[in-house]
């Protein structure tokens, strides 16, 4: 009786999943909040110019001009902020706890940028990481600037 | 003569971060709540782990090990990382909505949070919204993800239908691995068993 109750309610959560139309899975990372000046998405090879909203993807890439700013919150809550002339972009990125699936690795080239740590970094704090081309930057939280130069 | 040396190490610390400091370095801040956390940085030279705020280390050249920790004051940070800073994102706010046993609807309780959940999303600039049931440690991991994710899916459903668009809202159940309060396996937890509804 147990069991069959249970995959009944397997059966009902299915439907109702189903018929809700939910959205499950993304691969959207994150969304700009805010902006400042002039700012640029590469995203697939096209560059578009940044909105508040937009989405953030791997691999896109956050270009700011020498008067732009941009902020982003990311799935996890975890939010980063890019100052002027800088190139910044997130390599890897896993969101999943229920299945203990949990990264973030982000790279910055050149410029500023202000970090502050989400569930990604409470959860598995080994798992967050920031690519510079001089060092790596290991997060265990909580906040923390970061200035690269050319 | 006294006086003198004691203002060297603030003059040098002014200078550290415009003239001669290092081109590529990280600052340590205390959050919101002023909890100060930690960072290390590493490269192939060697490694430095910086965990007081307002404190830094250079790190110039991938050959050359990170600096030894310096200290920089708020005055510096706020002219070199103003831009940034002044753009950091709102801090998501989350409401933790509560069920009865076997219940897929929130507690009459719980409920009478929608009205302050519409109100911030309607507050919020650019928002989205993540919907995530949670379950405590006591029952098979697949039957409690299932139960968490209906109860999300019936929260994702009482704001659509008070207008929040679909588009924005993510539904998702992290099980029994992201608690609100930490316990042992098999233990009984009725505030971990849970929907957060997050803003952000």
């Amino acid at each position: 009786m147990r069991i069959l109750s249970y995959y009944m309610f397997v059966a009902t959560a299915i439907a109702i999943g189903a018929a809700s139309n939910v959205a499950f899975a993304t691969d959207v990372v994150g969304n700009v909040k805010t902006l400042e000046g002039e700012a640029t998405l590469v995203s697939g090879g096209k560059a578009i110019p940044v909105a508040l909203g937009a989405e953030i993807h791997i691999n896109d890439i956050l270009q700011t001009s020498l008067n732009g700013a941009v902020g982003v919150t990311f799935r996890d809550n975890s939010r980063i902020s890019i100052g002027p002339d800088t190139d910044f972009y997130v390599e890897d990125y896993l969101f999943d706890p229920h299945n203990n699936k949990l990264s973030f690795v982000s790279n910055i080239q050149k410029g500023t940028l202000e970090y502050v740590s989400g569930t990604i970094a409470k959860l598995a704090p080994d798992s967050v990481s920031m690519k510079t081309p001089s060092g790596a930057i290991g997060v265990r939280g909580t906040r923390f600037v970061l200035k690269v130069s050319d | 003569m006294k006086r003198r040396l004691s203002k060297l190490p603030l003059i040098s610390a002014l200078l550290l971060l415009s003239a001669c400091g290092p081109s590529n370095y990280v600052v340590l801040l205390a959050d919101d709540d002023g909890k100060i956390g930690a960072v290390t940085v590493k490269n192939a030279a060697g490694s430095q782990v910086i965990n007081h705020a307002l404190s830094g280390t250079g790190f110039d050249s991938i050959d050359r090990p990170p600096s030894a920790p310096f200290s920089v004051t708020e005055t510096e940070v706020k002219e070199e990382f103003g831009r940034a800073l002044a753009v950091e994102p709102r801090k998501p706010k989350t409401f933790l909505l509560y069920f009865g046993t076997d219940e897929m609807s929130p507690n009459d309780e719980s409920m009478k949070l929608i009205p302050s959940i519409l109100e911030t999303i309607k507050d919020w600039t650019v928002p989205n919204i993540a919907i995530v049931g949670h379950a405590d440690k006591v029952g098979a991991p697949e039957y409690n993800d299932i139960v968490a994710r209906q109860r999300a899916t019936s929260v994702h459903d009482l704001i659509t239908n008070k207008g929040v668009a679909a588009s924005i809202i993510e539904v998702s159940s992290h099980g029994a691995n992201n608690p609100l309060i930490p316990t042992p396996p098999n233990t009984p937890e009725p505030r971990n068993r849970r929907v957060e509804v997050t803003v952000r």
